[in-house]
């Protein structure tokens, strides 16, 4: 912005060594004067005007002081619904029948008002001069831009018709939906599952975050904050480690917590392989070598085993340490291996044994050992603590230190700290996108377990988004069609190749038809050229969304959905209060929501039977269980008071704060008695890797040799490793056309250490490519002191149009291990040179 | 009565919240922005400078018009078009304004904008506060402290609601104030003391 030379004194910061008065003391700017990607003027957008949307009144609206008000102004209830985990309560302005102004809502706890810069950027999405208008076909190449508009009743009979020829030719499974994390709506998220079922086709699971989702289920089971205390209670902490979590970013409603802990004593540590804005702010910043967090997480626990420092109290009351495992087949040893009968429905309780020797169950031996390997009636059996520190055991601090590239002193000081506690582990999902990152969250917990760091108040390992809502309260399951017959399950990473075998594990696979919704993967999920190259195999891709975006572009089909604002909803999740969206305004133009577009969809295959319900009558109906019930939630209810405190606790949810979480065992799992794939398509793995830690380098992110584990030789040619991070400005590719946002940041950008700029004759503000065997994608580079060397960082949910060339989620790669199908968005490897 | 503000810069996380609550209220036009969210530390916005990984700075500092209790904007205004009132928020009478420049060369702080001859929107409805200013082709634009709010007893729109919590406003000469019992004990710091502006923007470090 500026050539005033700014001569603030006060800017110095506190840098060690010092920097040249020329550094220190200039305010920095990026965007002011780029503003290439701003839109044609308000004149062509040609809106239609519409008016009558009804919401109920509020209180606080009859007393607003505004000055002015024109009459027709009202405020309606509703709330932002996309994943970054935020489930923010706004208050909607609507002025003219137009949506003109978001802002918080005013909900009881001032801790939970939020909002964002997208959040205000809300009418943008709405008004967009893209909105689609009309349903419209492909006429051209794919991906080429061109459609002729058709109406609804032929999109709908196109459809219909085709799917019931594919599925009648090659197979009900020939037809296949998918979904994504576009909208955490019940009725959007979920409804077009019923007909999928109804239909019997094929499920495509998206595969995201799932190496943190796969560890939380099924080492520390769901509660009302998923597997974390209430973030709210992280004020209680006295540690808080950001782990591969940079939420000052991706989740800024929570980054006032950390801060308030902060202020009340707190150490905030960060251990990530770039310095962050939240490590910007913390007391401590370990920068980790990408893909080494397991290597850290397990001579931590050896540390802890060797020097005494695990809590026995806690490891034999809420952990799986006391349970024996049988040396003949891994799994726990139980009641009925000692010949007890089991009565029917009865549990065969894991068996424990005390220092005498006495063995019984949990319930019968008051003070179980959890270490040591001995025989019980001639039954070899481990204590499961002992079999986790042995699998720990290899991994010294020197040898953590030299793999993760951090020193032995820093290691040691982040245990002290850990150890002393509570202290809680802010689980991100950074380790998540490496090959190798399910572990990574297994260990996490296994290291809260045995630290007893963990169901206390300031101590916790997890990612906070609540849950409560859909754990008690909204059941969309409960209405599945009746007779439903649910087709086969297929993993994202997956598709292509099952539709080029034709077979997905053996059985017979032919796709011809994909159903996307709230989902928009070719600018989110990995490799997207695989998802084109898909897309061309296919007879007829549909689409729902807003705009042309980068799926929608390559479909045959587009169908208009509505904006959040202008259909009712519920919100189930992220939130600590269940919240509802009113109809603050009509839909645009010929825009319906997923319910209609469904039910419309189903009446033209044959099952109008199941599909009768309206958006509203659906909503209502899924507050109707038993949970609800018992709570008195009803969808008048909400609609009367638009939210509802769900989150219990005194004052805070505490996850697994009774000692009992929802895991097999009730305990925490440190060892896999029976290890479940995250999500089963039919695929092997290995069973026995899948019972404890281990540690083995990323599939493609490992450019350099260290210790035994050697470089990956691909790095000869692409030395760099791809990262993104969560863009400010966009969640995932939403609000990716926002004009207020594109002024602040408005082209795709590279961050890059100042060496590895300097190595390539890279000066800021170039464009660069970025490129790989898999694609490539043209950058603005940006010299980032706080990028590690070797590493690159693109914030993400860019979309095609808005690349000079190539897009970012051409570089990476679809590797996944079996065991956890997922998206590993950082396992990648690039060269740069200048574009 | 002096209305200022504190950031805490050891909070902000440069979300750019408050200067889109900014933009949304007072419908601003196209490109305009009464808040600029500067990054002190690498040459572009959200890097850090210095040596990785145990020598990197990098902080962000919110600017917008710092409302100066000796306002250089008012005293080389030659039509008394940019006035202080008495709360202390400095103003642009369009009406008075010529657009000559003189405030934009004479502020430190470059929060100040000449309005262009067309100034388009990317709605074509006034988005908003209802009585959000009117912006006049040609004349001077800038943050106007959302005078229309607070003389409702309202807080201005940037204040509204930060996510870092890094924002308090209010009357810096009562000490019962939000902004005065924030700054209580605090180390801080203002832009550009050394051109005797008085700027009631502080700082907390």
């Amino acid at each position: 912005m500026t050539d005033t030379p700014v001569n603030c004194s006060g800017l110095q910061g506190s840098i060690e060594g010092g920097l040249s008065m020329d550094e220190t003391t200039r305010i920095s700017d990026r965007n002011f004067g780029r503003r290439t990607f701003l839109r044609g003027s308000a004149a062509a957008l040609g809106l239609a005007v519409v008016a009558g949307a009804g919401c109920a009144p509020k209180d606080e609206l009859e007393t607003s002081p505004e000055a002015g008000k024109p009459a027709d102004e009202k405020v309606c209830s509703g709330v932002c619904r996309g994943n970054c985990f935020g489930g923010c309560a706004l208050d909607i302005k609507v002025r003219d029948g137009k949506v003109v102004a978001t802002t918080a809502a005013k909900l009881p706890d001032e801790q939970y008002r939020r909002i964002c810069q997208r959040g205000h950027s809300h009418l943008q999405r709405i008004y967009d001069p893209d909105r689609l208008k009309a349903p419209v076909r492909r006429v051209g190449e794919r991906g080429s831009g061109e459609w002729e508009q058709i109406t609804w009743e032929e999109a709908i009979d196109e459809i219909a018709s085709k799917w019931k020829q594919y599925q009648e030719e090659s197979g009900k499974e020939s037809v296949a939906f998918m979904a994504g994390s576009g909208n955490f709506g019940v009725a959007a998220a979920n409804y077009a599952g019923r007909l999928r079922d109804r239909m019997g086709a094929t499920t495509v699971q998206f595969c995201y975050d799932n190496c943190y989702f796969h560890a939380g289920i099924h080492a520390e089971g769901v509660g009302d904050g998923f597997n974390s205390n209430e973030i709210a209670d992280i004020v209680n902490a006295k540690c808080i480690i950001l782990w591969g979590s940079n939420p000052a970013v991706a989740q800024p409603q929570n980054w006032h917590f950390i801060m308030d802990a902060q202020r009340a004593g707190a150490k905030i540590i960060v251990i990530d392989p770039n310095f962050t804005v939240s490590a910007s702010h913390a007391d401590m910043f370990i920068p980790i070598r990408p893909g080494t967090d397991n290597a850290l997480l397990m001579a931590m626990v050896n540390y802890v085993h060797e020097n005494g420092l695990a809590d026995a109290d806690y490891i034999k009351k809420a952990t799986v340490g006391p349970f024996l495992v049988k040396e003949s087949d891994g799994k726990f040893l139980r009641q009925s291996d000692l010949g007890v009968e089991i009565a029917k429905d009865a549990v065969d309780a894991p068996i424990v044994c005390d220092a005498n020797g006495n063995h019984g169950t949990s319930e019968e031996v008051s003070d179980p050992v959890f270490e040591g390997t001995f025989e019980i009636e001639g039954i070899k059996v481990t204590c499961a603590y002992t079999l986790l520190v042995e699998s720990c055991k290899k991994w010294s601090l020197a040898r953590a230190a030299e793999l993760c590239d951090i020193s032995e002193e820093t290691i040691g000081e982040l245990i002290k700290l850990y150890v002393e506690g509570p202290s809680t582990i802010y689980q991100g999902f950074g380790p998540d996108h490496y090959v190798n990152g399910e572990r990574v969250y297994f260990t996490q917990i296994a290291l809260a377990a045995i630290t007893g760091n963990i169901g206390k108040p300031g101590a916790t390992c997890g990612y906070e988004w609540t849950y409560a809502g859909l754990l008690k309260y909204v059941k969309p399951a409960l209405l599945t069609p009746k007779d439903a017959t649910p087709g086969m399950t297929v993993v994202s990473p997956n598709l292509l190749d099952n539709v080029k075998a034709k077979e997905v594990e053996g059985k017979p696979f032919d796709l011809r038809s994909l159903y996307i919704w709230v989902s928009n993967p070719l600018g989110n999920q990995t490799d997207r050229n695989s998802w084109i190259e898909l897309f061309n195999m296919l007879d007829l891709v549909v689409v729902v969304d807003m705009r042309l975006g980068d799926t929608a572009n390559y479909a045959d089909i587009v169908l208009p959905c509505v904006h959040w604002f202008e259909a009712e909803e519920i919100m189930p999740q992220t939130s600590p209060y269940l919240l509802l969206q009113e109809k603050a305004v009509d839909p645009l133009y010929e825009s319906k929501t997923d319910v209609d577009i469904v039910n419309m969809l189903a009446k033209a295959m044959g099952f109008e039977d199941d599909f009768s319900m309206s958006l509203e009558e659906y909503l209502a109906a899924t507050l109707e269980n038993d949970g609800a019930k018992t709570d008195g939630i009803t969808w008048d209810r909400l609609k009367d008071e638009k939210y509802i405190d769900i989150m219990g606790g005194d004052p805070y949810y505490i996850h697994g704060g009774t000692g009992v979480f929802r895991t097999a065992t009730t305990r925490l799992n440190f060892y896999y008695e029976k290890p479940a794939p995250y999500i089963n398509y039919g695929q092997s793995f290995d069973v026995e890797k899948a019972r404890l830690p281990y540690w083995e380098p990323p599939a493609e992110a490992w450019p350099q040799t260290v210790a035994e584990f050697e470089a990956n030789p691909l790095a000869e040619k692409y030395p760099l490793i791809f990262t993104t991070e969560r863009n400010r400005m966009k969640c995932h590719t939403q609000w990716g056309h926002a004009p207020w946002l594109l002024e602040l940041y408005s082209e795709p950008t590279i961050r890059i250490n100042p060496n590895d700029a300097q190595a390539r004759g890279i000066s800021d503000g170039d464009h660069v490519r970025a490129f790989n065997d898999r694609g490539e994608a043209v950058f603005m580079a940006e010299i980032h002191a706080g990028c590690r060397p070797g590493v690159v960082v693109a914030p993400k949910g860019w979309e095609e149009d808005q690349f000079i060339k190539g897009h970012y989620s051409n570089l990476t790669s679809r590797a996944f291990n079996p065991f956890t199908p997922n998206n590993c968005f950082f396992d990648a490897l690039i060269e740069i040179e200048k574009a | 009565m002096r209305f200022g503000m504190a950031i805490d810069t050891s909070r902000c996380i440069g979300c750019h919240t408050c200067a889109v609550a900014c933009k949304m209220s007072n419908n601003l036009p196209n490109d305009v922005w009464w808040n600029h969210i500067k990054t002190d530390g690498g040459k572009s916005i959200d890097t850090a400078r210095g040596t990785y990984p145990d020598n990197l700075y990098q902080v962000y500092y919110p600017i917008n018009c710092q409302h100066c209790s000796k306002p250089v904007c008012v005293s080389v205004c030659p039509t008394g078009a940019s006035i202080q009132r008495e709360d202390g928020i400095v103003v642009v009478d369009s009406e008075k304004c010529i657009g000559c420049g003189s405030c934009v060369t004479a502020c430190p702080y470059d929060v100040r904008v000449l309005y262009e001859e067309e100034l388009n929107y990317s709605v074509d409805f006034a988005v908003g506060d209802s009585d959000a200013p009117k912006h006049v082709s040609g004349v001077m634009g800038k943050c106007n402290g959302c005078a229309h709010r607070v003389d409702r007893g309202e807080a201005p729109a940037c204040m509204e609601l930060c996510p870092a919590r890094a924002r308090y406003w209010g009357d810096l000469d009562d000490p019962e104030s939000d902004v005065s019992k924030y700054l209580e004990g605090k180390k801080t710091e203002r832009l550009f003391e050394s051109e005797g502006t008085e700027p009631n923007v502080f700082y907390v470090l």
